[in-house]
């Protein structure tokens, strides 16, 4: 299998139950290591510093971001494709399709990105309406946090490749019809895990 | 080894059968006989459909055959499906 094949198109031969299996693991992997650094994935696409709290909750945040846009394209899967495809295959492959926000938590790990994003939410918070923030001075932690944020944005393009291809995959869907169908699923995904982890977070 | 043409090289159409001969007694027939709806198919084709028969018409134990996932198999059957209905122009 060419290196190419296993970073964008890995579900030509992984699908169904393994994928189910190793996508949960990658997901609870991601929950337990921004648990420790208050990392959230608060939305299908979003990735947020913010405050701690129970690891559970951080994998909570992952489980309802799979979820909500694996239920979206199974319906509109079951809606759009002529050809009999397994539920099974689309839930794994869209929680696989996910463990680039492995690599965004690790990437954020680094102490210079730490230390920077502190700086920036302390000057933030507590500003009032008109005030103008004082932004950390530039320096090597403003280098680092540029660098993981580019990351992060690759990732989780990346992240969005893979999903498109277990969709397009599973449901044997291609062209302008399953491009939209799959873009406008993504955009109702967001807003309902959005108001899924609004409500995740009152339960605290 | 020799590859048994099923697509004409100069207009690309569907090719048929225009004279048969029996290596026994050395009789031909000749005429214009369309070719069997399977030897239409392209090699990997027909490749394809046996291993999916030897394999009971088992899409699972096809995928775990050829190492790929259960969609990929799925896909390609809908791939020789669609070159089997009558409205499809060439394999």
């Amino acid at each position: 299998m060419k290196l190419s094949q296993i970073l964008f198109h890995p579900f030509l031969r992984i699908a169904g139950g393994p994928a189910l299996l190793l996508g949960l693991a990658t997901i609870t992997l991601t929950g337990i290591i921004g648990a420790g650094q208050g990392l959230h994935f608060d939305g299908v696409l979003d990735t947020h510093t913010g405050k701690s709290g129970p690891w559970w909750l951080f994998v909570s945040e992952g489980l309802i971001n799979w979820i909500s846009l694996a239920v979206l394209l199974l319906i509109a899967g079951r809606t759009i494709s002529k050809t009999a495809f397994r539920s099974i295959d689309l839930l794994g492959t869209q929680a696989l399709s996910r463990w680039p926000t492995v690599l965004t938590a690790l990437a954020c790990l680094a102490p210079g990105f730490q230390r920077f994003s502190k700086a920036l939410a302390k000057s933030i918070i507590g500003l009032k309406p008109g005030q103008m923030p004082q932004l950390p001075p530039a320096g090597p932690d403003a280098v680092v946090f540029g660098l993981v944020t580019l990351f992060m944005l690759a990732c989780t393009v990346w992240m969005v490749a893979l999903m498109w291809r277990s969709f397009s995959h599973c449901c044997n869907v291609r062209g302008g019809k399953a491009v939209a169908t799959f873009v406008i699923s993504l955009l109702l995904a967001e807003v309902l895990s959005k108001v899924l982890i609004g409500q995740l977070f009152r339960l605290l | 080894m020799k590859r048994f043409p099923v697509i004409c090289p100069s207009c690309e159409h569907r090719l048929q059968v225009k004279r048969l001969t029996c290596d026994h007694c050395g009789t031909e027939v000749e005429g214009i006989y369309p070719l069997p709806m399977l030897a239409a198919l392209s090699v990997e084709d027909q490749a394809f459909i046996c291993d999916f028969v030897k394999a009971s018409g088992s899409l699972k134990e096809m995928a775990a055959l050829l190492k790929v996932s259960y969609p990929t198999v799925r896909n390609r059957l809908d791939e020789v499906i669609a070159k089997l209905q009558p409205t499809s122009p060439t394999p």
